[in-house]
């Protein structure tokens, strides 16, 4: 195994509440700190852990891409506001470091730990248990979704249904549609799977002393 | 930048954006300003649409975004309660509507007028099945799933993006809807009317949320006034498509499933 499997490998086995702590300590530092310098910094740190665990050059850059899209368009922004005023590249810098920062800092949390792990991490922070309970059962189902509407799709445009405009927002409404009965359908399914399973409502394992 | 983002689909005709845009900027007195804007704003780049990205917002404007939206959220949690008391299996529907929306606002939807792909919101859709309060739960499962998923939006920009797609968004659908419905307006154009409404909304208050935190020194509404600019290419348009979309869904399910759209009416769904 490489080293660079092994760093990532012990990485994922870090506790979900440790990584999920740290990118929000990180990301609170870079906006709360002096900036561009701590911005720089948390990107730097965080490039190097990402390249580190293994993540791809490319997608590192096509994270820093929106970096560098946000702070022009400030720069310009303030161009188009005060077209006498000197430095107005400062606030796109500023910005643009710290756009920089949060994408590598969450690129590197999200591709380290699996969202349910997060969810995880979530519930033991005391996030009410309905909403946790919700967002467990969002984050199992919204691959499932996103498949049976991709192959719905599929079919439209075997179907010619994005000849053209007009039959494309007719296409596209009528998946819209359909991606919304199927998933009454399938909380039906999962309503009736719970129920056989003895559930009450919360996920959570009943205490001992439950009725 | 939030609304301003497309993945490129297909060759924008420059023209037509020039057209457009020109006279709105030719008080600024720089074209080439103008050229670098749309440059810029017309830029392919992968990314959903609606989002604040991580990292945009400054820390007191982040937080103050955040805790806003807390009573909104408490409010979504004790309403998901209440119906879970009801019916201890309604947690599952608001989960699969979160994941539907999810999935709704990932179809990527043509922008015609600069030749690029876009994406819904699904905001108003949704306010218009389950009301705007749960509209505002769903929206934050949806923008973690988003973040989680897709790395779009971010943490600390979270209570934003909800503030302008759940609360701004998920309450103009709904009052658009049912005030049209309440004057007779056929399914259709309600829904339309929502869809495009919410997603014009949702935009005024993400340039209302950029402006506010990055102005500077420089008056909050010339600040505004340029990012509404800026946004109308793409926003104008998108909003319609989105009118579309939603009116769309709404008559496929009023046909395949009536039952639906009085979901949020309901005590709570059948017990299995």
């Amino acid at each position: 195994m490489s080293r660079t499997s092994q760093l990532r490998e012990r990485a994922a086995r870090l506790d979900a509440r440790l990584k999920l702590g740290g990118a929000l300590f990180a990301l609170l530092v870079t906006l709360a700190g002096p900036a561009p310098h701590t911005a720089l910094g948390v990107t730097g740190l965080a490039l190097l852990a990402s390249l580190a665990a293994g993540e791809r050059v490319r997608a590192l850059v096509r994270r820093l891409g929106l970096a560098v899209f946000s702070g022009l368009a400030v720069w310009v922004l303030h161009l188009l506001l005060q077209p006498e005023a000197a430095g107005a590249w400062v606030p796109g810098l500023i910005l643009g470091t710290r756009v920089a920062a949060g994408a590598t800092v969450f690129g590197l949390l999200i591709a380290l730990t699996p969202p349910w792990e997060l969810v995880g991490a979530l519930r033991s922070w005391r996030v009410p248990a309905p909403l946790a309970d919700v967002l467990a059962l969002a984050v199992r189902y919204a691959t499932v979704l996103e498949r049976s509407a991709q192959s719905a799709r599929e079919a439209q445009i075997l179907r010619l249904g994005y000849r053209d405009v007009r039959r494309g927002l007719h296409s596209l409404g009528a998946l819209g549609g359909l991606t919304l009965v199927r998933a009454f359908d399938q909380a039906h399914a999962t309503a009736e799977a719970m129920a056989a399973r003895g559930c009450r409502g919360a996920l959570v394992p009943p205490r001992r002393d439950d009725p | 930048m939030p609304g301003i983002s497309g993945r490129g689909c297909g060759a924008a005709p420059w023209h037509r954006v020039q057209a457009l845009l020109q006279p709105a900027f030719h008080a600024t007195r720089a074209p080439s300003r103008f050229w670098l804007l749309a440059a810029l704003l017309l830029l392919p780049h992968p990314a959903h649409a609606m989002h604040l990205a991580e990292g945009l917002l400054p820390f007191g404007w982040a937080l103050g975004w955040t805790i806003s939206v807390l009573p909104l959220l408490a409010l979504g949690v004790t309403r998901l309660r209440q119906r879970v008391a009801q019916n201890p299996l309604y947690s599952p529907f608001v989960a699969m509507l979160a994941a539907a929306v999810f999935v709704v606002s990932c179809m990527p939807v043509p922008v015609p007028i600069i030749g690029t792909c876009s994406h819904p919101c699904g905001t108003g859709l949704a306010a218009v099945l389950i009301g705007p309060v749960m509209t505002v739960l769903v929206t934050f499962v949806a923008l973690l799933l988003q973040a989680l998923f897709l790395a779009h939006g971010g943490l600390t920009t979270l209570g934003a993006d909800i503030w302008s797609m759940g609360v701004v968004g998920g309450f103009v659908g709904y009052g658009v809807f049912h005030g049209l419905r309440a004057v007779r307006a056929p399914l259709a154009v309600a829904a339309f009317a929502a869809g495009m409404l919410s997603d014009w909304a949702t935009y005024a208050m993400t340039s209302f949320e950029l402006a506010s935190a990055l102005h500077g020194s420089q008056p909050l509404g010339s600040a505004l006034g340029t990012l509404l600019l800026s946004f109308l290419p793409t926003q104008l348009p998108l909003g319609i498509l989105e009118g579309a979309l939603t009116a769309g869904a709404v008559v496929f399910i009023s046909r395949r499933r009536p039952a639906l759209l009085h979901f949020h009416a309901l005590p709570a769904p059948a017990t299995p």
